[in-house]
């Protein structure tokens, strides 16, 4: 009972708090009017630019993708004319081997290049690291999350278009350095050379591994380890995620002063293992090549 | 009389104006704390609009397929996927055609592994140690060297028995001793290099160590350190022009 009276009166003290500064709201019958409509007005301003424009521009081109395209896409029909129901798989199997073939286009492509490459195959589950097409590193993907962007894409046909080519990285974002390096001032003689000696420790690669990757073509690749993070861990991840969304504020801003609208991102989240995610992260180039499969 | 008459004249206006200003505050307040709160609420829908975005499209359903699905021809699909498994056939060979038959070389940098692979087929694992990715500096700064593996692929340019280092400037630097001329004596040491080593190119060496304790840990000028057992089978196994491949 004390208890509940005594977070009753935290509650009411807390709340006299709240109304202090919207007192005004009670001095004029037209200010709660003025009120809602000039903080309504940039709030929808704001949504429409930066949420429901680039989503009706992007659903319209896939719409208007779906009507040129010649391929009866991935979605799912079903039919009750066993005729019709027959048709629909072939064409249902040739988008599937259309995007395979994409796919293995995409990889050829990035093997004519001497950088190291990415491969993504989310239908495997598996990640790869390739140089000049062959696979150096091999890597299970835990869990995956896509978003709901690509189901349009797909159903529109536009996908195989889209994934045909390989991505070329943009930006990234890492909780760990991309090279370890550690600075060493050259010793002034030997006594001073020998009393510098230290026993070689082992690599920094014990920190929590998070990453983000910007392709072009609007793709964003977010890759997270699987193992639970420490607490130091969850620190650099909030930095981390910090980085990343003043990254999205600036970029939305940014178009949105230049005149056109910001686009929206086709992002995939990726669960590996550590080891795979730091060798992932400091094998790839900063302009390196993805080829991706869904 | 007309002294007060004035006197009252002259405040009248000025008083009605300020309390119609007085009156009006609470309306001011109201636009600049709702357009305030309006412009936050907005940089925070900016901040999440990857997420909202996607909660539009979940929203949104996702278009039936309007190709006329019944002038979908079958006989006409039927040779279509003929036609595109020959293709991916041919594309497949085409990638299995990149992978190298004969023996190569993968180092792992970030784990300090190495793997000698021919074809799909694993040979031999075992450890390695690559460069430290140290930064090391004169004290005036004037010149400095990083000590990295590269990575990309790369060939064996030559192969050498018995090996003798011929230090570099950076090993004096780093030992704190004066550099000796390109030429002197002093530079050269046999032994340190194992009994084997492998030339890539550009002064990068696959070779042998006498710091045994090291090897798995990133230690090296940029380098490829292997166990003697290691770099026996290495040497054996690769040849001139054999691919390597650091990643």
């Amino acid at each position: 009972m004390v208890v509940g009276r005594y977070l009753k009166n935290i509650m009411n003290w807390f709340l006299s708090k709240l109304k202090k500064p919207f007192l005004f709201l009670n001095r004029h019958r037209l200010a709660p009017a003025f009120f809602i409509i000039f903080s309504a007005l940039p709030l929808l301003a704001i949504f429409a630019t930066v949420v429901m424009l680039p989503l009706w521009n992007d659903l319209n081109n896939n719409l208007r993708a779906s009507a040129t395209s010649d391929m009866t896409s991935g979605a799912k029909i079903s039919s009750e004319n066993p005729i019709l129901a027959e048709s629909i798989q072939l064409a249902q199997k040739k988008y599937q081997l259309k995007t395979e073939e994409a796919f293995l286009q995409a990889q050829l492509q990035m093997s004519k290049s001497d950088s190291i490459g990415l491969c993504i195959n989310l239908r495997d589950s598996v990640i790869s690291l390739l140089i000049r097409g062959v696979d150096v590193r091999t890597c299970k993907i835990e869990q995956f999350r896509i978003s709901h962007a690509f189901k349009h894409l797909q159903a529109s046909g536009a996908a195989l278009n889209w994934l045909s080519t390989s991505f070329t990285l943009q930006r990234d974002w890492a909780s760990i350095p991309k090279a370890p390096i550690k600075v060493k001032m050259a010793p002034k003689d030997t006594l001073e050379a020998n009393q510098s000696k230290s026993e070689p420790y082992a690599e920094l690669g014990k920190n929590d591994v998070y990453l983000t990757l910007q392709f072009d073509r609007n793709l964003m690749v977010h890759i997270r380890q699987t193992q639970t993070p420490s607490w130091r861990g969850r620190l650099w991840k909030l930095i981390y995620g910090t980085k990343f969304k003043f990254y999205i504020l600036e970029d939305r801003i940014t178009a949105l002063v230049q005149g056109h609208l910001p686009t929206n991102l086709r992002w995939i989240e990726l669960e590996i293992a550590q080891n795979d995610a730091v060798a992932i992260y400091r094998a790839i180039p900063h302009r390196a090549l993805l080829a991706l499969r869904l | 009389m007309n002294q007060y008459y004035f006197k009252n004249r002259r405040q009248e206006p000025t008083e009605t104006a300020g309390a119609s200003r007085r009156s009006l505050r609470p309306v001011i307040q109201a636009i600049f704390t709702g357009l305030g709160i309006g412009l936050l609420a907005g940089l925070l829908i900016t901040i999440w609009s990857p997420t909202i975005s996607d909660w539009g499209y979940a929203l949104y359903p996702v278009p039936k397929v309007n190709a006329d699905t019944s002038a979908i021809n079958s006989r006409a699909l039927q040779k279509d996927l003929q036609r595109l498994e020959k293709r991916l056939a041919m594309l497949r060979q085409l990638k299995r055609q990149l992978t190298p038959r004969e023996p190569y070389l993968i180092i792992n940098t970030s784990e300090n592994l190495i793997t000698l692979k021919a074809g799909d087929k694993i040979l031999h694992q075992g450890i390695c140690s690559t460069g430290s990715y140290t930064l090391l500096k004169t004290a005036d700064e004037s010149e400095q060297w990083i000590f990295r593996t590269p990575r990309g692929r790369f060939r064996i340019q030559s192969k050498i028995q018995n090996p003798v280092w011929r230090m570099p400037d950076w090993a004096f630097i780093e030992e704190g001793r004066p550099v000796p001329p390109p030429y002197a004596n002093e530079r050269y040491e046999p032994g340190v290099l194992g009994d084997y080593a492998l030339a890539l190119g550009d002064g990068y060496l696959i070779h042998g160590t006498l710091y045994q304790r090291y090897l798995g840990l990133p230690v090296t000028h940029g380098c490829i350190r292997l166990a003697d057992r290691e770099l026996e089978i290495v040497y054996k196994n690769m040849q001139v022009g054999s691919k390597v491949f650091i990643y």
